[in-house]
């Protein structure tokens, strides 16, 4: 049986289209890397042009020439923003807001309105000013425990409760208990504002729905609820266990607008998107190992040989799985390369965070992206049998490779309809049960889409696949 | 050692094969000699296990090839058709292939073939490069890599120049002969197998005519007369003269020329005779010719006749 496989790879390296097909591979793993590269740069470029102050001084200009209401205060705080270099960002940003809220509201309502909204929101007219001057005060003094600790006190004194109190005071308390200051630029500080964002998103989503009556919206909700609190949780332990880098943060490239530095992890997860291509090439592979014998005729000379079929068959099923995860390796280790070249060694000892119920686990970043590959090879895997087995049967290459190829796309096309539509027996189409990091994770739309079911779906459509090249192969004559 | 009994074989509703049975033996090489379309390559195809029989049974060196078919295989070396090998391999690596799939096959045996089919120099040579002579060379190579007891090779002769022919003749004899293993060799060519072979087996329409020697094949299809062809210078008189020869063994062919068929058993004195009559008579004889014995082509001709016009 060795010898057999190790005669169709003698076959498959001797070809020229073989190493055209592994070049590619290489070629379209520089290509992508220097695409992002390039983007990156782009995209950086553009944020650093953006200028706060510019900004600020093009609001106040057109404030200038439409003059509504209240204008003057406005432009007074756009200048004070300007005055003391206070970006959107920054914690004081949101402090001058409010400071000048008050402001704004005095200087656009009349004395009646504001004494009616003042007995609501318990502020004494009086006290308007003073407050502006002491909020000021914090700013001139980079105060911002002091800031929080006011805060706290005013959101404590609004009367929520207990758990909804905690969410939304929790960053400012966590900073003022570590001592974090906020915008300080270290991961601590990032990853408490995360924290805190997600806590104060939930607040809202938990407080909008107890309005919302959509039963459908209602459930969406509490996912992201929940994925939302898992999220902190692997937060919550990265701040506990000090981890500065955690490679489950990394952005696809479908959000490649956020990422803030283009490190090794960013570059090497991309790269991840370039299977597909790996399986487009092992899909002409599959469907071309069994039928360019007959189409050759060199069939005659491998069959009259006394070997059983079934093991000629099997070793050229075997081959097309070695060459696929000869290809895989050759896209993990050029993408890596080409990752530490670009991206350089920043963060690459970094482990990979995720929940599993509810501990957090570390594993390696590198055995992280293995397992990507692994997971996302099995639609691949499959799409390949499937080829594989029809070229067994009609013994032509192009037919065979073809009708994969459109089993692909039209397969996963069908599935985002199914699903979008809710017709609950597309879980049975093989392509909703492929992507088992999806099922895994429950993201596939089906509910209660076990890992037991999709494996099941899988394993019979191997079988299935397989006994057809089975039959193709050996019960028809040459 | 091949041993073929009641093969029958069925594409869809066409029976190709009806009924074939026959043996070959070590030591000699079997002709299997058929027009187009006649069954050859099936039969063959079906030895070698690349077609599966209706009914009959085929064994190979007593092994049967429905019972135990590694064993049966392993006995053989064919080529099937045309020799197609990997066109993007080497010669060398092509054998190596086969090699592979065979037990106990050598480097030093794989040598000694590409020296014996003549093909040392331009063995790593890429097949595509390959003429179709020197692929059919290949393939004998190939069929003999493992030391079969039997050989099969479907129309070895084509492609191969006169050269080549002659070459690969007695390379079959002298394997058949000196080494006693068992040559099955079709064909429609039947000069050459006229020459090459020992024994033949003639297809037809997928049943076989008869099985035997050449010779034997030959004087059993020859007639009991002797024709002589007989030139003179007075035709009108040279018939008056033989008048006394019966009508229908006597044939005016043109002016000049006259036919004369004689029994087989007496016929050298009965020339002499007729010469001395017409000579006798004042007619002047210029040529005097026996006509050339039948050779296998005709006898094939003749066989096939019936059937072979058409392809069924």
């Amino acid at each position: 049986m060795f010898k057999l496989i190790s005669n169709e790879m003698i076959k498959i390296v001797n070809k020229i289209s073989t190493w055209i097909m592994l070049i590619l591979i290489i070629v379209s793993c520089v290509c992508f890397s220097g695409l992002l590269l390039i983007s990156y740069k782009q995209n950086k470029g553009y944020m650093e042009e953006r200028n706060f102050i510019e900004g600020y001084k093009s609001e106040i200009s057109y404030l200038e020439e439409i003059k509504t209401k209240g204008y003057e205060v406005e432009i007074e705080k756009l200048q004070f923003l300007i005055d003391n270099n206070i970006d959107y960002e920054d914690w004081k940003y949101e402090l001058v807001n409010e400071a000048y809220e008050y402001k704004l509201m005095a200087s656009t309502l009349s004395k009646e309105d504001l004494s009616n909204i003042s007995i609501n929101k318990d502020i004494n007219i009086n006290s308007v000013e003073e407050s502006f001057d002491k909020l000021k005060e914090y700013i001139k003094n980079n105060q911002w425990k002091e800031y929080y600790k006011y805060k706290i006190k005013e959101i404590s004194s609004l009367g929520y409760d207990a758990e909804i109190l905690e969410n939304a005071i929790w960053e400012m308390k966590y900073r003022i208990d570590k001592n974090i200051e906020p915008n300080n630029g270290t991961w601590q500080d990032d990853v408490v504002s995360k924290i805190g964002d997600l806590k104060t998103n939930a607040l809202e989503e938990t407080i909008g729905n107890v309005t919302t009556m959509d039963m459908n919206l209602m459930s969406i909700g509490s996912i992201d609820v929940n994925s939302a609190q898992n999220k902190i949780k692997i937060l919550q332990y990265r701040l506990e266990n000090n981890i500065e880098f955690d490679i489950s943060e990394t952005p696809t490239i479908e959000n490649m607008h956020v990422i803030e530095k283009l490190n090794f992890w960013v570059l090497f997860l991309a790269n991840g998107n370039l299977i597909g291509i790996v399986g487009m090439l092992i899909i002409v592979i599959a469907g071309g190992i069994v039928a360019t014998e007959f189409s050759e005729g060199t069939i005659k000379f491998l069959l009259i040989n006394p070997i059983k079929r079934w093991k000629i068959l099997f070793s050229k099923y075997m081959t097309v799985l070695i060459i696929y995860f000869i290809m895989l390796f050759t896209i993990y280790f050029c993408s890596m390369i080409i990752a530490l070249i670009i991206g350089g060694t920043e963060h690459i000892s970094s482990t990979y965070l995720y929940l599993k119920g509810d501990e957090v686990y570390e594993i390696s970043g590198f055995l992280h992206v293995a397992k990507v590959y692994v997971l996302k090879s099995v639609s691949i895997i499959v799409m390949a049998t499937l080829a594989f087995s029809i070229s067994c049967v009609l013994r032509n290459s192009n037919i065979s490779t073809g009708i994969s190829i459109v089993a692909m796309f039209l397969g996963n096309f069908l599935n985002t309809i199914f699903r979008s539509s809710r017709i609950d027996w597309g879980r049975f189409l093989i392509f909703a049960n492929t992507d088992l990091d999806a099922v895994i994770n429950g993201k596939t739309g089906y509910y209660e889409h076990s890992l037991k079911f999709a494996l099941i779906i899988i394993s019979i459509h191997m079988v299935t696949f397989l006994l057809t090249a089975w039959d193709g192969f050996t019960k028809k004559e040459v | 050692m091949l041993k073929v009994e009641n093969l029958n074989k069925y594409f869809g509703k066409r029976q190709v094969i009806k009924n074939l049975s026959f043996e070959t033996f070590e030591g000699e090489v079997f002709g299997f000699l058929g027009p187009n379309g006649a069954g050859k390559t099936t039969t063959i195809k079906i030895i070698v296990g690349l077609l599966t029989m209706d009914s009959g049974s085929i064994s190979v060196n007593n092994s049967d090839l429905n019972k135990n078919f590694e064993k049966a295989l392993s006995n053989i070396g064919a080529i099937v058709e045309n020799p197609e090998m990997y066109k993007h391999l080497s010669g060398v690596q092509n054998l190596k292939q086969y090699a592979n799939m065979r037990k106990g096959i050598t480097e030093k045996r794989i040598q000694e073939v590409i020296e014996l089919v003549g093909l040392k120099n331009r063995i790593n040579e890429k097949v595509r490069k390959y003429s179709l002579g020197m692929r059919q060379r290949l393939g004998v190579a190939q069929a003999l890599l493992h030391k079969p007891k039997l050989l099969i090779l479907d129309e070895p002769t084509n492609g191969l120049d006169p050269a080549g022919i002659k070459e690969l003749r007695d390379i079959l004899k002298n394997l058949a002969h000196k080494e006693k293993i068992g040559v099955m060799v079709s064909s429609h060519l039947m000069s050459e197998m006229e020459l090459m072979c020992d024994r033949v087996g003639i297809i037809v329409n997928g049943e076989l005519l008869k099985v035997e020697t050449i010779e034997e094949l030959i004087i059993e299809n020859s007639d009991s007369k002797q024709i002589y062809k007989i030139g003179v210078n007075d035709i009108a008189s040279a018939i008056n003269t033989l008048n006394y020869i019966d009508k229908e063994n006597i044939k005016r062919i043109n002016e000049r020329y006259i036919e004369i068929s004689l029994d087989s058993a007496d016929y050298e004195k009965e020339i002499i005779f007729i010469n001395e009559q017409l000579v006798k008579a004042g007619v002047g004889v210029f040529e005097l010719s026996k006509r050339e014995n039948k050779k296998l082509e005709d006898v094939f001709i003749e066989m096939t006749k019936s059937g072979g016009a058409q392809i069924v």
